[in-house]
């Protein structure tokens, strides 16, 4: 025990000198998320808003028919209407003057409009940028001024609105509000700490094994009287800390990032902010330490067996990728928690997490899920002790 | 004292792909060294001389026990590394060229990690600190991290880091090798004062110059087999004409 610990604080000692593993424990986790809801989400909703308050400028090409349609284009908030001679090019005045749209009625719009039939117009614009936004602006004056002529047209016929809507649907939705946000989201924030534990561990762990190889200390490690059994352990410990530091970090700033931007993003913050209840965190990391151990055993293992820090640098990172099919595929919504996936390392926790926030924990498969990663962290463990004490790994070169 | 009784060490040599596939070579074996036999007395050195590749780290591995010997045993202070490595390694200091020091730590730090590594009882530990670090002269820079030393300044660290658990047998395997001068004399001294103080040292080289320079006893290694195994007296005595360099040429050439 003495061993381990001795380990434990000599590693710790050396991890936290070492200015490339603080960027990867520290600053990552640290800043991931403020920039993910800040730097995106804000930047996002801001954009919108600034689409949304424009002013836009309609050229109309003459003739312009006046009736109800125009009057309303040109009174309403945001619009500036300004006509156009007949003979412009629609296209050209969109593209290369400050003009956002362009709008030309057939010449017998007004006259279609009267009797039955439709009044035809055409209304040029860029779709690229905000032009979506805009568009759906015009449109919804438009759509205001044919909602009124339909029902005037349905009623001088001695009918009802119903008489062209003949079917009713109303929709009530049993999932809970938490429910829902937790299948969007809730395969979402697991990811994201799972990939920040990965990243943590990942390079004290190469530091751990292949860097000690490397500077010519395992040699003298290996001459102690230490059992070797003890020094992976202290190893271990401290990978699996800095995994679950990265981790736990990233759930602080979170935290953080959602108390400082909540006005801004407050929409987002007051959803996700009901997930995060302390039971439903503390169920997550109990799933994460497993998973973080079975991490750190095949960390260590696969960096003893490199010859130098570069080898495990390129034996390690294609590991991300591994990880993140798993934590993709259990974000699918059609992908359940079952007795089978409960078994499958990552999907499962990927899966589960989805379960505990949204609300509804079926207990059975995440008791499966706790035998599952345990039993890999444990077979992890045994192999990673078995497999460096072998000559091969520790004197490959 | 060192007693090495008979270790053979067999490697597997790895297949290549070819030869997995269609097996058109039986799996081969690598005699890296046969049935060595030597010993070492408290007060004396034991140098082991030979070409690159003879096997000279493999037979200080085994000694220290990193590596288990294919067959044969070693006893280091009377305990054999078969029976109990851990007894023995407590006994056992272990040197080589290549050891490499924990830059990001101090030389204290390091001397105190090595010493509860070996678990040395804390204040024997803090007392044995003071000591080598005064003995070494490392005063100056005990504090400041390894990373920032000097060659020289590194090199009486790893001799301190070495001695931290007052180990009765040191091996040296090529201690000097890419040192400069200076570095190297530091090692050369040290190796000297510590058979003053009586430890059993084995010390292994390719350079002839140091072989003078240290040798009490000589064992001289090729291609996995000792060779000659007696005193350095007795080899200046034999080949007294010869330099030495002529010597140990005509003693590997007699071997093949």
């Amino acid at each position: 025990m003495k061993t381990i610990w001795a380990v434990f604080k000599k590693e710790g000692l050396d991890t936290i000198r070492d200015r490339r593993a603080i960027i990867s424990m520290i600053v990552i986790p640290m800043f991931i998320f403020p920039v993910i809801f800040g730097g995106l989400g804000f930047f996002a909703i801001k954009e919108v808003r600034k689409a949304q308050n424009k002013q836009v400028i309609i050229g109309l090409v003459q003739p312009i028919p006046e009736n109800a349609v125009v009057s309303a284009l040109r009174e309403t908030e945001g619009f500036t209407v300004t006509d156009l001679e007949g003979d412009v090019d629609p296209f050209d005045q969109v593209e290369n003057t400050k003009i956002d749209a362009v709008i030309v009625f057939e010449s017998d719009f007004a006259e279609a409009l009267e009797g039955a039939g439709a009044g035809k117009m055409t209304l040029y614009y860029r779709s690229t940028g905000n032009g979506g936004i805009m568009r759906s602006r015009i449109m919804s004056v438009v759509n205001d001024y044919r909602q009124e002529v339909r029902e005037s047209r349905i009623q001088s016929l001695g009918y009802s609105m119903d008489f062209i809507n003949p079917v009713d649907v109303s929709f009530e939705d049993t999932a809970t509000q938490q429910e829902q946000i937790g299948e969007a989201v809730g395969g979402f924030i697991p990811y994201i700490f799972i990939i920040l534990c990965f990243t943590g561990a990942m390079y004290p762990a190469i530091d751990l094994g292949a860097g000690e190889k490397e500077r010519g200390t395992l040699e003298t490690l290996l001459t102690s009287s230490a059992p070797l059994t003890h020094i992976l352990m202290g190893k271990l410990l401290l990978i699996i800390c800095s995994g679950l530091f990265a981790a736990g970090l990233s759930l602080t700033s979170m935290g953080f990032a959602m108390l400082s931007m909540g006005s801004m993003i407050g929409e987002f913050a007051s959803t996700i902010g009901p997930m995060l209840q302390p039971l439903n965190i503390i169920l997550f990391f109990s799933l994460l330490l497993p998973l973080t151990i079975l991490f750190a055993s095949s960390l260590l293992t696969l960096s003893f067996f490199a010859k130098s820090f570069k080898e495990a640098q390129s034996i390690i990172s294609p590991m991300v990728a591994v990880i993140i099919f798993p934590l993709v595929f259990g974000m699918m919504p059609w992908v359940k928690l079952s007795y089978v996936t409960a078994l499958i390392p990552i999907l499962n926790i990927s899966l589960a997490s989805k379960a505990i926030f949204s609300g509804n924990v079926p207990w059975g498969p995440v008791v499966v899920v706790y035998v599952s990663l345990i039993s890999f962290a444990a077979i992890g463990f045994v192999a990673c002790t078995k497999l460096v004490g072998r000559e091969s790994i520790l004197f490959r070169s | 004292m060192i007693e090495v009784e008979g270790i053979s060490k067999i490697f597997k040599k790895a297949e290549s792909k070819k030869q997995k596939i269609y097996r058109t070579a039986p799996k081969t074996t690598f005699h890296a060294l046969d049935r060595v036999s030597f010993s070492c007395q408290p007060g004396r050195i034991y140098t082991l001389l030979g070409p690159n590749g003879a096997g000279k780290t493999t037979a200080l591995r085994i000694i220290a026990s990193m590596l288990k010997p294919s067959e044969g045993t070693v006893k280091v202070a009377g305990i054999d590394i078969n029976k109990d490595p851990r007894q023995a390694r407590s006994q056992l200091g272990f040197l080589t060229g290549s050891t490499g020091l924990y830059d990001r730590l101090t030389p204290r730090e390091t001397l105190k990690y090595f010493g509860q590594l070996h678990r040395v009882e804390p204040d024997v530990a803090q007392k044995r600190i003071d000591e080598l670090i005064e003995r070494l002269d490392i005063g100056d820079f005990a504090d400041r991290r390894v990373g920032k030393l000097s060659m020289g300044q590194t090199q009486r660290v790893s001799i301190a880091r070495t001695l931290m658990h007052d180990p009765q047998v040191i091996i040296f395997d090529e201690p000097t090798n890419g040192l400069d001068i200076l570095a190297s004399r530091t090692i050369i001294d040290w190796i000297r004062e510590c058979r003053t103080i009586g430890k059993t040292i084995i010390f292994s080289t390719h350079i002839m110059g140091e072989v003078s320079l240290l040798s009490d006893d000589l064992g001289v290694i090729h291609k996995g087999k000792l060779c000659y195994n007696d005193t350095f007296e007795n080899f200046k005595a034999e080949h007294g004409e010869h330099t030495l360099e002529d010597a140990f040429i005509s003693i590997l050439e007699g071997a093949e």
